[in-house]
């Protein structure tokens, strides 16, 4: 039963800033996980929660407590590397048993334990075996198993999953979720596979350039990006960002720009109006959120196809407008008709429209 | 139809057969002068050697016509100044491979942490290694000297120590010396393969260990050693196969005296042979020599194989 808090944490590498001032608050039986592109600082910043790393500013609080200067080993954490850093000349049974062992707990408390934590990883047959008699997906079991053993304050997993293939990706990503809610260990979990993040963790931190972007939940993260970087970050495809401005029309205010005519609510133009200096902005719109239409002619998103992706159970038509492009997500069905540079309409569903500065890709909430 | 088929078949099997096995041959031929060489300069004398170790041949040259005979085995076997010299010999070594792993281990460590300068320290090591045996031999008979030698030189400035002891004609001490010198000259070689192995560990396993709770002494215990075992295991047997084949050092520091303190299986052998013209014990010496070296090598053979396949 844990807690951890992040406070301005920094870490600079000679030069070069890895992590910048993040600050986080993990609540107890969390399962949060970082996710974020190749070198955005995921791995220093749960190392140096683990204490491999030491921070060169801000605070690690581990319940409550301050944790810059306790050693790794008295942190009482366990972690989980990506090539799993079993002991090469340990067995299955040596390598699950090593930290009790150095806790001098009684050989026959550690026998109950590995036996108890080896039926529920199903590793009971392969007890006696060395790490290198072992296929990659028992590795990771096993790796999984000395993490669990002796009940940690905090889980830290490093991508644990990037060495299994796909299908068995699948199957461990459930099967740590489970462990990690039925053991309720609060648990930090980095990865840059979005959707291993958006399936596993409780809130999501997602980081760029050494910096926290956005940290939530899920389904706030993918209907409230709080800037581009997060929009375009989460989803796949991507959420759809035009480039637009504030007209009038027919006594009503629309967002136009190439392709894109859409009208504004008003109660939304309050809060927009200001924030929009130079009359730019993005709007934004996921794949699924707008319907092919082609009545709205002058009432939604239009341009010519560009792309047509079958994917088997749906389709993604790219749609090119000048400098404005776009994906919608459909039904194979109402994909088929389409040939390449036919024109499309689309209407937008209001409620889904999002905005961001065109400046400085903030999101701008409106009602 | 089919017939023809079959048989272009056979022909493309048996072109393809041809080709694989001139390609099998090609290195064996090209092995083959070195293998002529080895077999004229080594393996012919060998074979003379041990032939002439069971026969009263005094002269090289006549051993096949001279009767087959133990006598040799028999007379070696029994004089206790073979087993003191396999004392000796046995002391030698096992002081050597000791020394030198425990001084190159040491060493090894330190160099895997970045200080400044490393870079040239790493480079400087390896001195010992690369100068030649006899001028090693002399620097140290040199610095062994009880009068001008920087030993005793050094030994003066230690406190209450008034004794300049004469190192290598003390029966007592000349030993010592020498293995100390040995461990000179084979340190850096150690060091150099731990060193490797040292850095064949991967540092995840040092920070799962300290993670699950291990300090210094066990994550040496624990990772580095067992990380080390193979590479160990090459430097220990390398090493003694070194130490027990050892001949300039002691033929030129002390010519296996004081009063056979450093008499050595090969310095005894050579006296044997080239001394008291006793060609027969000579070989007969040898060729036990040389079946302990045959069994010292297989075993490297062996702990090579079978590190390739783990
Ligand atoms: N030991 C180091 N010395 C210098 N720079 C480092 C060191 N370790 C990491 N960095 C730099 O710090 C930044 C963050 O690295 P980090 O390993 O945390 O990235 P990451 O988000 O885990 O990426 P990935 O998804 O590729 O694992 C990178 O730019 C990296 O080059
Ligand atoms: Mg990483």
């Amino acid at each position: 039963m844990s807690t951890a808090r992040l406070e301005q944490l920094s870490k600079q590498y000679d030069g070069h800033l890895a992590v910048d001032r993040i600050n986080l608050d993990i609540a107890d039986g969390e399962f949060v996980v970082f996710v974020g592109p190749s070198g955005c600082g995921k791995s220093t910043t749960l190392r140096m929660i683990a204490g491999l790393e030491r921070a060169t500013g801000g605070e690690i609080w581990i319940d409550g407590k301050p944790a810059n200067h306790v050693s790794p080993r008295d942190r009482d954490i366990a972690m989980v590397f990506q090539n799993y850093a079993l002991y090469p000349h340990m067995t299955v049974a040596q390598n699950l048993s090593y930290a009790l062992r150095l806790r001098n707990w009684s050989r026959a408390d550690i026998d109950r334990r590995v036996t108890e934590v080896a039926r529920s990883l199903d590793l009971a047959p392969l007890l006696h075996r060395k790490p290198s008699q072992l296929s990659g997906g028992q590795r990771q079991r096993v790796a999984l198993g000395r993490a669990i053993i002796r009940e940690p304050k905090l889980f830290l997993m490093d991508e644990p999953l990037s060495n299994l293939d796909a299908k068995l990706r699948v199957q461990t990503r459930a099967e740590i979720t489970r462990l990690q809610r039925s053991l309720g260990i609060t648990t930090i979990y980095v990865t840059h596979d979005q959707t291993e993040a958006m399936t596993m963790g409780n809130k999501i931190v997602v980081m760029n350039g050494g910096r926290i972007q956005q940290a939530d939940t899920p389904q706030q993260l993918y209907q409230h990006p709080a800037n581009t970087f997060v929009a375009q970050f989460i989803g796949t495809p991507p959420m759809n960002l035009l480039r637009c401005r504030l007209e009038p029309q027919d006594g009503a205010i629309v967002a136009r720009g190439a392709g894109v005519n859409i009208p504004i609510r008003l109660e939304s133009l309050t809060v927009l109006r200001p924030k929009i200096r130079d009359g730019e902005f993005l709007i934004g719109f996921r794949p699924e959120d707008i319907v092919m239409d082609p009545g709205a002619a002058g009432n939604g998103v239009t341009g010519s196809a560009d792309v047509i992706e079958g994917l088997g159970h749906e389709s993604l038509v790219s749609v090119k407008e000048g400098e404005n492009a776009f994906i919608a997500r459909m039904s194979p069905e109402n994909a088929a008709p389409i040939r390449l540079g036919d024109r499309l309409s689309f209407s937008v569903n209001p409620d889904r429209l999002r905005f961001f500065s065109a400046e400085s890709g903030e999101a701008i909430r409106v009602p | 139809m089919a017939l023809t088929q079959t048989s272009a078949r056979v022909a493309g099997v048996r072109t393809v057969h041809y080709a694989d096995s001139q390609d099998r041959w090609l290195p064996a031929v090209m092995v083959l002068p070195f293998l002529l060489a080895i077999t004229a300069l080594v393996i012919i004398p060998l074979l003379w050697g041990i032939r002439i170790s069971f026969t009263n041949s005094r002269i090289i040259g006549r051993a096949f016509t001279e009767a087959f005979t133990l006598a040799n085995y028999q007379s070696v076997l029994t004089d206790p100044d073979t087993w003191h010299s396999l004392y000796v010999t046995a002391v030698f070594s096992l002081g050597t491979v000791i020394g030198s792993i425990a001084l190159g281990l040491v060493t090894a460590l330190v160099l895997t942490r970045a200080f400044p300068g490393r870079g040239i320290v790493r480079t400087l090591i390896i001195l010992p290694w690369a100068v030649p045996h006899v001028v090693a031999a002399l620097i140290w008979q040199w610095m062994y000297n009880p009068n001008y030698g920087v030993v005793n030189y050094a030994i003066g400035w230690i406190p209450f120590v008034t004794s300049q002891p004469n190192w290598l004609s003390d029966p007592n001490l000349a030993l010592p010396a020498i293995i100390i010198l040995n461990i000179w000259k084979t340190y850096p070689f150690a060091t150099l393969v731990l060193l490797a192995g040292l850095q064949s560990i991967p540092d995840e396993l040092y920070e799962a260990s300290e993670i699950d709770g291990a300090g210094p002494v066990r994550r040496f215990l624990d990772i580095t050693l067992p990380g080390l075992k193979h590479v160990l295991a090459i430097v220990v047997l390398l090493l003694t196969i070194w130490s027990f084949g050892n001949f300039v050092f002691i033929f030129l520091m002390t010519q296996g005296g004081p009063a056979g303190a450093t008499n050595t299986l090969v310095v005894k052998v050579y006296f044997e042979a080239f001394r008291f013209f006793r060609a027969g014990p000579a070989f007969a010496m040898g060729s036990l020599l040389l079946l302990v070296a045959v069994l010292l090598t297989l075993a490297y053979a062996f702990i090579v194989r079978r590190g390739k396949d783990a």
